[in-house]
């Protein structure tokens, strides 16, 4: 008997399996609420901040002077240990990313309405960084990436945290007027309709 | 019964006899209220099988009229069953409004393309259209429960029990009958005994797991969630979506340099 036919449609098959199994088991992180949410806006973003310290770490002056006062063997040594700390710190860097990514997503979730065309941008936004940041991670494995370069990258992510946190501040005052202002109407027991 | 094996018949006694008793234990509890499409599937399972019981009785299992009715009946169930995964759908997102309402807007024009594409794929001779016919719809229904969970793994939405177990269920079934129709369908008569086996045992084994997956509780599955104020969203989504504009914008310049030099 000749199951050949079968091999398409099977593979079909074991691909939406495959997929769908992921989906419902790949979720490790807790799930998000509105206490989620607090514990995101209180975590701190705390690697972008290191990137002065990361920019010395592969400046080319450095290495200059290294090789001309403790020899190649040790510039070469220094430059290998270095590009790992960088590494790790693109990694960090990534984390500081999804964070970031994780604070829209649950304001999307527990937002009464959601628009298509920012959620779907910011999905294929989150797609294209991923993707570049995983190349960017080869090409300093490589040797060829400069450190202006990754700084750049976590200027970007500092300045979202930092615009982020301020409009949720705004939001998180604005809120607590509100809350005061029907209060203040409930014990004047007025009605604002 | 002319035409099906003794133990074919026992396995579709057990099954239609598992059916009811789910069907008796949503009424009893008045579960039907928070499974509605759930039920109304079972329902019509249930009476499918009465209605085929009769017709293999009167007619015998290859008599045309048989083949009309079973066919025919099952426009029904799979109408049904395509409430039974809305149903899901809605226990799974329901409770997050903006999430939701993009949701199923974007599934339910999914479902209406892939089921629109089945039928008219399915072509015009009966005995094959109705098999491609039945693939097609299969596999949409595998699609559109893949879609949906990867919808809520995007947004971090951990699925009850409960509802894990209504989907697998139904992935489990449409799987197999994806895979066996196909079967069917290159080797037509010398298959159909193995067929009947092959589409009664992984239904009788989704029967008992959508079992399970009613009789946990309820208040699992639709928990209420506060909101937060619609500002937030609006002011925050496209902050979002603007760095990250400009942070991919200069990712591909590091990347590409020579693309983006004035």
């Amino acid at each position: 008997m000749n199951l050949l036919f079968l091999l398409p449609i099977g593979a079909l098959v074991l691909l939406l399996v495959g997929l769908f199994l992921w989906s419902l088991f790949g979720i490790r992180k807790k799930p998000l609420n509105q206490s989620g949410i607090t514990e995101l806006e209180g975590k701190e973003q705390c690697h972008a901040t290191h990137c002065p310290q990361i920019r010395q770490a592969l400046d080319p002056a450095d290495f200059a002077y290294l090789a001309a006062a403790g020899g190649a063997k040790l510039a070469r040594n220094v430059r290998r240990e270095r590009r790992r700390v960088v590494n790790d710190y693109l990694v960090a860097l990534r984390g500081d990313f999804d964070h970031l990514l994780r604070l829209a997503r649950a304001i999307a979730v527990l937002s009464p309405e959601v628009v298509a065309v920012h959620e779907f941008e910011r999905l294929r936004l989150t797609l294209e960084f991923q993707w570049r940041c995983r190349l960017i991670g080869l090409r300093l494995m490589l040797g060829a990436a400069t450190l202006p370069q990754v700084s750049g990258v976590s200027d970007l992510v500092s300045h979202l945290a930092v615009r982020l946190e301020n409009t949720l501040k705004e939001l998180g005052e604005r809120a607590a007027l509100a809350a005061e202002l029907a209060s203040s109407l409930d014990r004047r027991n007025l009605n604002t309709v | 019964m002319a035409g099906l094996a003794t133990w074919v018949l026992a396995l579709f006694y057990l099954s239609l006899a598992l059916q009811v008793v789910v069907v008796c234990y949503l009424l009893s509890r008045k579960l039907w209220l928070v499974y509605p499409g759930q039920s109304a599937y079972f329902l019509v399972n249930v009476l499918q099988g009465c209605v085929l019981i009769a017709a293999y009785r009167r007619w015998g299992y290859f008599d045309r009229r048989t083949q009309l009715a079973g066919w025919g009946s099952e426009i029904l169930v799979l109408v049904m069953r395509a409430w039974a995964i809305a149903d899901i759908c809605r226990l799974l997102l329901g409770r997050y409004r903006g999430v939701w309402g993009l949701a199923w807007r974007l599934l339910l024009v999914l479902g209406l393309s892939l089921v629109g594409y089945s039928i008219v794929a399915a072509g015009r001779v009966w005995n094959q259209a109705v098999l491609k016919a039945n693939i097609g719809l299969e596999l949409s229904t595998l699609l559109i429960l893949v879609v949906l969970f990867l919808f809520a793994r995007h947004y971090e939405i951990v699925a009850s029990p409960a509802v894990r177990a209504l989907a697998l269920g139904f992935l489990i079934y449409s799987s197999f009958t994806v895979v066996n129709d196909k079967i069917l369908q290159q080797w037509l008569v010398s298959y159909i005994p193995r067929w009947q086996l092959f589409s009664t045992l992984p239904f009788i084994f989704c029967v008992g797991l959508w079992f399970w997956a009613v009789r946990q509780p309820v208040a699992k599955t639709a928990a209420a969630l506060s909101v937060l104020p619609r500002d937030v969203y609006y002011a925050l989504a496209p902050e979002v979506n603007l760095r990250l504009r400009l942070l991919n914008e200069r990712l591909l310049r590091l990347w590409n340099p020579e693309a983006h030099r004035p």
